[in-house]
């Protein structure tokens, strides 16, 4: 992000890609240790601001499906090592997928700002997380949390999405 | 702002009714005060107790413990051995759940008590969560 543009023959290598998904991974696993020292708790498993997700809104935009997919699975599984363990990596390896395929899906028809794509992508990381659960738990009682967790889904993909839209702006190149 | 989008907005509109309908299939029936409370343990049915007697269940089972008390006609989760004890916060404040289909969840140890009327709790619609 800091290559001048007419480096661009440098920025096709694939060190600089590698090295550049390792800054933006260990940036996402960064947020995800701020997210766990803030106490953002209000009792509903699954709720919590997803900083993170601001990483992959602005790669989807800037780097490419791939790169963006690559960040978003390293980044699950790091911190599922890292922070949570394996159930922790499954509920959120779901939620990644599925709302990294509906970003991405509303991302190419070029209809959205970053904002509309964020939110959605905030709603349907706990949507996909809650069908995990469930299927976990065996039971569809589980559901109940739905509405809980797509509001706030949905305001915390808001407010990333602007985050993400503001950086989109001042980030020059890619 | 020159952010925000007109797609953005319809997006957001379409969503917030999306939630408002699932919160009022979910929360908006009047479900009633239930009679017995179902604790189920990996889906299956773990036991049923009546609401009226007071007592205190403990759930072993998968090499995990959790307690739950009947009080009040009022169910609560008063122990457990899970590492994130959302269990412990759901509906502490109102003194434990008494409602048909209220449900206190422990995700970890796979917990699910469900309070229903005479008959132990049916599952609700896997799709929209509304009670059959």
């Amino acid at each position: 992000m800091i290559a001048i543009n007419r480096n661009q023959h440098i920025r096709n290598r694939p060190a600089y890609k590698a090295a550049l998904c390792s800054v933006l991974i260990s940036l996402a696993l960064i947020f995800s240790y701020i997210e766990m020292l803030i106490p953002f708790n209000f009792g509903v498993p699954g709720i919590k601001l997803g900083l993170s997700n601001l990483i992959i809104v602005v790669a989807i935009y800037r780097l490419g499906t791939v790169f963006a997919l690559t960040v978003n699975l390293m980044r699950i599984f790091l911190s599922g090592l890292l922070f949570g363990g394996i159930s922790p990596m499954m509920y959120s390896l779901a939620g990644g997928i599925v709302s990294f395929a509906v970003m991405f899906i509303l991302y190419k028809t070029n209809l959205f700002s970053p904002v509309g794509v964020s939110m959605a992508g905030g709603v349907m990381h706990n949507a996909g997380q809650l069908t995990v659960a469930a299927l976990i738990v065996e039971t569809s009682k589980i559901y109940l949390y739905m509405p809980v967790l797509l509001i706030s889904g949905m305001i915390t993909g808001i407010l990333l999405g602007i985050i993400a839209a503001l950086l989109l702006k001042k980030l020059k190149y890619n | 702002m020159g952010i925000i989008k007109k797609a953005d907005i319809i997006l957001g509109a379409v969503l917030a009714v999306l939630c408002g309908l699932i919160c009022w299939a979910v929360y908006g029936a009047d479900y009633g005060t239930g009679v017995l409370a179902t604790v189920r343990v990996d889906g299956e049915i773990y036991g049923t107790y009546d609401l009226s007697e007071d007592r205190t269940v403990n759930i072993n089972k998968n090499g995990n413990h959790n307690c739950v008390i009947i009080r009040n006609n009022k169910v609560l989760m008063t122990e457990a051995d899970c590492p994130d004890k959302y269990c412990l916060k759901q509906y502490k404040r109102e003194g434990g759940i008494d409602k048909n289909n209220q449900t206190i969840v422990c995700l970890p140890n796979r917990v699910v008590i469900s309070i229903s009327g005479a008959e132990p709790a049916e599952e609700p619609d896997a799709v929209t969560g509304a009670p059959i």
